[in-house]
Order: C-alpha cells, then structure tokens, then sequence
C-alpha cells in the first residue's frame, strides 16, 4: 500500500517540533537564536524540495522520509559499537556522534586539538563558535542547511590551534541508533587557525538502525590563513538517507583537499561548496561514489572564486550499477574580482548495468576575463578492448572487470591523505569489484 | 613434417564475419610443435581478422569451421581459457590500461593462468626473478615494468612489452599480428631475437606480417599467402622473397577470377 507524503505537512511538522525546541541549545543567546529563526523561515519558506526544485530534481523525499519521522531532541540511551570496523584505525584519534549527539565516552586519543560537544561549547559560550557557527549561512539558503541551522540538538566543535601541525588523522566517527523513523541535524564547526594542518576523515558507518533513519549533517570547515586541511569523508551505512552540507571557507594562502568517498546508503546527497575568500588560496576536491541495488548518490558542488590568484581543481568519478542513480552537479562560480583564476573540473562516469542511471551536469559561470577554466564530462562502459587486452593474457572477465574499475577508483583514492584509510577503502573495494 | 597425430592447431574451412561482411571464407591450416608460420598477404586479405577470431575477439562471428587446439574445440572457449591452454596474442594495437602496473597485470595473469592448470601461486621472489630474467630478452628497462600497462609507451617499447608478456606468459602458440608494424630497424631487431630466442622444440608460432623483412629475423619453416579469406598459396621461405621482389599483385592477379 501506498500513503503518498505530504511535504507540506511535513514541513510543517518539523517547524513545529523544532520551535519547542529551540529554547534548549539557543538559551539565553539572543544571537544564536536569531540566527535559528532566520533559518527556521527560510525553511518554512522553502519546505523539503520537491523533484520541482532544480536542485534537488532527481530526489523524491518522500521516499526516504515516512509520516511518522520524528526529530532527534535527546541523546540516545544505546552506544553502538566501532570496535573492529575496518575503516577505523583505532591508534589515531576518534570523536564519535551517535545520532548527531556527541559521545565523549566513545571518543578516544585526544590528544593535540580541542574537540567539545557543540551544545556544551554554546552553553559555555565559547567565543570560537560563538562568532562563527552560521557565520556563512546567509550566503545559503537551502532547505537542509536552514533546517540544520534551525533544529540542532548537537554537534562537535573542532579546534586545531595556531601553527599546530597535526600528523595523525582525527577520525569524526557518525553513527546512528534508532528503531522508529527518525531525522537528526548533528552540527560539526572545523576550525583551522592560521598557520596550522590537520586530515580529518569524517566516517558515516552503519550503527544499529532498524527504522527510516536521516541524517541532515552540516560541516561549517573554517580555514585561516597559510592552513592546510585535508579532510575525507567516507559514507558507508546502506540503511541511512543522508544530506550532508559542507561549507568550507579558505581565507589566503590556504589550501582544501577534499576527498569524498560515497560507498554504501540509500540516499546520499553530498553539498560541497568552497569558498575561495582570499587570494592565494586552493581547493582540490576530489570524489568517487558508488551507488548499487536501488540507491541513489547525488553530488552537488560548488566552487566560489571570490579574489585573484586562486586554484581550484576537482575530479569526481562515479561507478553506477543496478538500479541505482548517480547525480553529480559541478559548477564553478568566478567573481569579477577573480583574476587570474585556475579553475578545472572534471566528471567520469562509469555504467555497469543498463538499469542504472547517471545524470551529469558540469557548470561553469565566469564573470572574469582573465582565467583558465575548463570543465567536461563524460558517461561509457567499460573499455571494451581493455577488457580483451586483459582476457587474452588470461585474466577472468569478472577479474579484468575488477582490475579496470580499481585502476578507476585508484585515481580518487591516492588523493586520501591517510594510509590508513585510503588502504581500508582500497581493501573495501577491491573485495566489491571482485564479488 | 610430423603426422595427423601431433598436429597441434588445426584450422578447417574457418569462416567469420564481423557484421554483414564476410572476411574469413574458408581458411585452412595445420600447425605442429617447432614450427614457425609466417602469414603474408596485401591489406584487407582477412589476416589480422584470423588472428582476432583465433584469440577470441567478440566483434567476429564465426559462422562454420572448427579449430582445434591440442584436440580441443577453440571456438567454444571464453578469451580467457583460450589464453589459458596456451594460445598468446601479440596485438597489433596494444591498448593502454591507465592504473594497471605491468606488474601487477602480470602477476594476475600467471596466478590465474597457473590456478587454471592446478599449479600452485608463484612466489613473489619466483615472479620477480623470472621479470628480471625475461626483462633482458627483450632488452626492457626495470622503469617501464613500474608503469602503467601501455600508458605513453612510444611505438616501440609497446611491441617490446607485447613480447616481453610473451616470455612471461610461455604459451604454446603464439601469435604475432603485424609485430614488425611501426617498428625502426633497431627495434625490430630486439623484438625478433626476443620471439627467435623463445623458440622452443615444444612451442609453435605464427607470424603475421605484411613485409618480408621480419622474416630476415625470424626465420620460418612455412610461409602461406593469403588472399580474400583464405590461403592461396604456401611455399617456404623463397616465397617469402619472391612476394618481397614481385609484390601481392600477381597474386591478385592469378585470385581475382576465384
């Protein structure tokens, strides 16, 4: 039986619940309560898009979404367990949020930065968050980073300190646990000081879901002057729908190396946008998604290149197989400021099965004269005479098939800045392709 | 000549298309252990064609014939298990394979080669000193087997990687189509001392060429003409210098009633 949805009621539902609601993290902090209602009547104003709205027109919310869906206002009682995931490397350090709510129990080699519950950080008025959360939310106006912005319960606030310089990879494990549909907004602030670098790999791994579970995650990255960020997020949980929005701003001389890895879930829309503030700065964003079975990878990314002298590349690659449907958008924004702008994108696609879908749209919107830009996309199967080259030495067709899509992947892969990790995914993979 | 019994390949009145175009019409051929065949014939008399229906290329269709290798009906097996019982390609056009080490593409070969013949895995130290050794046949330097199968390979070093897989691979049949193709003196020197050097009482080879020059190096026992999709004349190694002296036109010439 079919109960078609109603977004309307919904939305409606959701600005309800998170207006009793707001009292608890906003408390006596009439900025942040602003900022809260702002968001609230954006979302009102806009509601969950429908397959209407341009950006989000091959996403039907009503599938991933059920009538029963409530909002996350409390911490869960069950902790899952990460012991012995593969992707986990348990030396270096891990900050968990189970159900967007941070676990400091979970959490574990601390050690170099500061890392605080959201909510925590807010009550003591943290000067930090205080002054940057949402700082750049009115340069956004989409439904899901409103609503994040609305209806938070918690988060993490991270803080890498001036001229730190951070080796080990600090793992933000988000898992979730929840029998009855459930949405929650976990909130992560990253704040690079000047002069610091640190890698970051964000996970999303499957928790102990038996119900409809959507996670609406905004990442606020901040990068100061001259720092260096490398941050990875890898999204393996097949029972969660998720829309994660990721807004990075990098101020002079900084660089960004983004990597996203979409391997497992039901829905997964990644917004990625970096913003170019300053001169001198660069953004790489990389990505390899993998949609299978009925499941649907959408990456949407935008890079804003507001002043001169600033570089950004991009190279996405997807594997489609099933059913599934891979979405990427690319656009690349210059300002008239922008001289002297590098900007390249790129966009491959790979088909494994004739049901499988893949929609791709490269933009480029340039208001500068004095650039290099250059975007292309392209869809196929696998190379035909590549896989006869492989065969006539003697190589299975499910195992030439394997090695093809690895050399793939592997141009996305060595962009991971951590062994371990860029290993555990490789392994991962290596055991799909050949499955 | 050997008898019926260790016939190795045997071809009987072979036809393929690809689409709508006939290309092989009726091709015959035997082959025994030792022995070295050379194909010759203008553009277009289908041998390049013969070698892609041999190896198992997808885009010809067979549509009669038999070819039997060691008692086994070839054209019922997958590329693969072709490759497997002993039959080597050397393409024309090796393709380049982004992101595959020839290392790596080869150890998977052999494991899957030798898995197919009930042989245990080859050590690593096994594997790299048998690269080491069949490096120097055909004179490849250790950097190139780092690279990526093929990727930015000049001409040359392609047809050297081809026949460097050759000697890794140690098939029974080997087939070089159109090897000497592209290649400056030097170069096809090296890749034919390497195909003369792996010549063995117990393996065979059929050399497809346009030129007779390849013949100067590697030096064959047969040499058979072919012409509109199948052989019209065999002879042994003057015939390949009559061809070279006369060119194919006298062969059309005596064909084109046919």
């Amino acid at each position: 039986m079919e109960t078609k949805l109603s977004i309307n009621e919904l939305t409606e539902r959701f600005v309800a619940e998170y207006e009793a609601m707001n009292e608890s993290v906003a408390e006596g902090n009439p900025l942040l309560h602003t900022l809260q209602q702002k968001a609230s009547e954006n979302f009102r104003k806009n509601g969950i898009p429908t397959k209407k709205s341009e950006e989000y027109r091959y996403i039907d919310f009503s599938k991933y979404v059920t009538e029963d869906i409530k909002l996350e206002t409390t911490k869960p009682e069950i902790r899952p367990e990460l012991d012995g995931h593969p992707f986990i490397d348990p030396n270096a350090p891990i900050l968990v949020l189970v159900n967007g709510f941070f676990e400091p129990t979970l959490s574990r080699n601390c050690e170099g930065f500061i890392a605080v519950s959201l909510a925590e950080a807010i009550k003591q008025r943290n000067a930090d968050v205080l002054s940057q959360l949402g700082l750049n939310d009115d340069s956004f106006s989409d439904p899901f980073h409103s609503l994040n912005t609305a209806s938070f319960s918690d988060g993490l606030f991270l803080k890498i300190e001036k001229r730190k310089h951070l080796e080990q990879p600090i793992q933000i494990v988000q898992l979730s646990t929840a029998l009855t549909p459930l949405l929650f907004n976990p909130r992560i602030l990253i704040l690079l000081e000047q002069d610091s670098s640190a890698k970051i790999v964000q996970l999303t791994l499957p928790g102990l879901n038996s119900g409809l579970v959507f996670c609406n995650s905004v990442y606020e990255l901040q990068l100061e002057q001259n720092a260096q960020l490398h941050f990875t997020s890898i999204q393996q949980d097949e029972t969660l729908s998720q829309v994660n929005s990721t807004l990075a701003h990098v101020a002079k001389n900084a660089v960004l190396n983004h990597v996203s890895v979409s391997l497992e879930g039901k829905l997964i829309r990644n917004n990625l946008i970096a913003v170019l503030t300053e001169s001198g700065s660069e953004a790489n964003l990389h990505g390899y998604y993998h949609p299978t079975g009925n499941a649907l990878f959408d990456n949407h990314t935008l890079v804003d290149h507001r002043k001169p002298h600033c570089q950004s590349n991009e190279l996405y690659k997807g594997v489609a197989d099933g059913n599934a449907t891979a979405v990427f958008n690319g656009k690349i924004y210059v300002r008239k400021d922008a001289q002297k702008t590098n900007a390249f994108q790129s966009n491959k696609n790979i088909l494994l099965s004739a049901d499988a879908t893949v929609n791709t749209k490269p933009q480029l919107e340039i208001y500068a004269d004095d650039v290099k830009c250059s975007h292309g996309s392209s869809t196929g199967l696998l190379d035909p005479d590549q896989l006869f080259y492989l065969r006539a030495r003697g190589i299975s067709l499910p195992k030439a098939k394997a090695l093809l899509l690895h050399a793939y992947a592997g141009e996305i892969l060595s962009a991971v800045s951590s062994d371990f990790h860029r290993e555990a995914v490789r392994h991962y993979l290596e055991q799909r392709f050949e499955a | 000549m050997g008898s019926e019994s260790n016939v190795m390949l045997s071809i009987r009145d072979l036809h393929a298309r690809v689409e709508e175009k006939e290309i092989l019409k009726g091709f015959n051929l035997d082959v025994r252990p030792g022995e070295v065949h050379a194909i010759m014939g203008p553009n277009g008399s289908g041998k390049s064609t013969l070698a892609s229906v041999l190896a198992g290329r997808e885009d010809y269709e067979v549509t009669s014939g038999s070819v039997l290798f060691e008692g086994k009906e070839l054209l019922e097996l997958a590329p693969e298990d072709r490759a497997r019982e002993g039959i080597f390609l050397a393409f024309q056009y090796p393709v380049e394979i982004p992101g595959v080490s020839i290392t790596n593409f080869l150890k998977t070969a052999i494991s899957e080669q030798r898995e197919y013949r009930g042989l245990p895995p080859m050590e690593p130290k096994e594997f790299l000193q048998m690269m080491k050794e069949k490096k120097a046949i055909v004179e490849i330097d250790t950097n190139l087997t780092n690279r990526a199968v093929n990727e930015g390979f000049s001409g040359g070093e392609k047809k050297r990687n081809e026949i460097f897989q050759m000697a890794m691979l140690n098939p029974k049949l080997s087939i070089l189509d159109e090897t000497d193709s592209g290649l400056d003196i030097d170069a096809l020197r090296v890749v034919a001392n390497g195909v003369t050097r792996l010549k063995r009482p117990d393996n065979a080879c059929i050399v497809i060429t346009h030129y007779q020059r390849l013949l100067d190096y590697i030096v064959p026992d047969f040499v058979h003409v072919m012409f509109d999709g199948r052989i019209v004349k065999s002879g042994t190694r003057e015939l390949a210098l009559e061809l070279e002296e006369k060119g194919y036109d006298w062969i059309r010439k005596e064909h084109a009633t046919v």
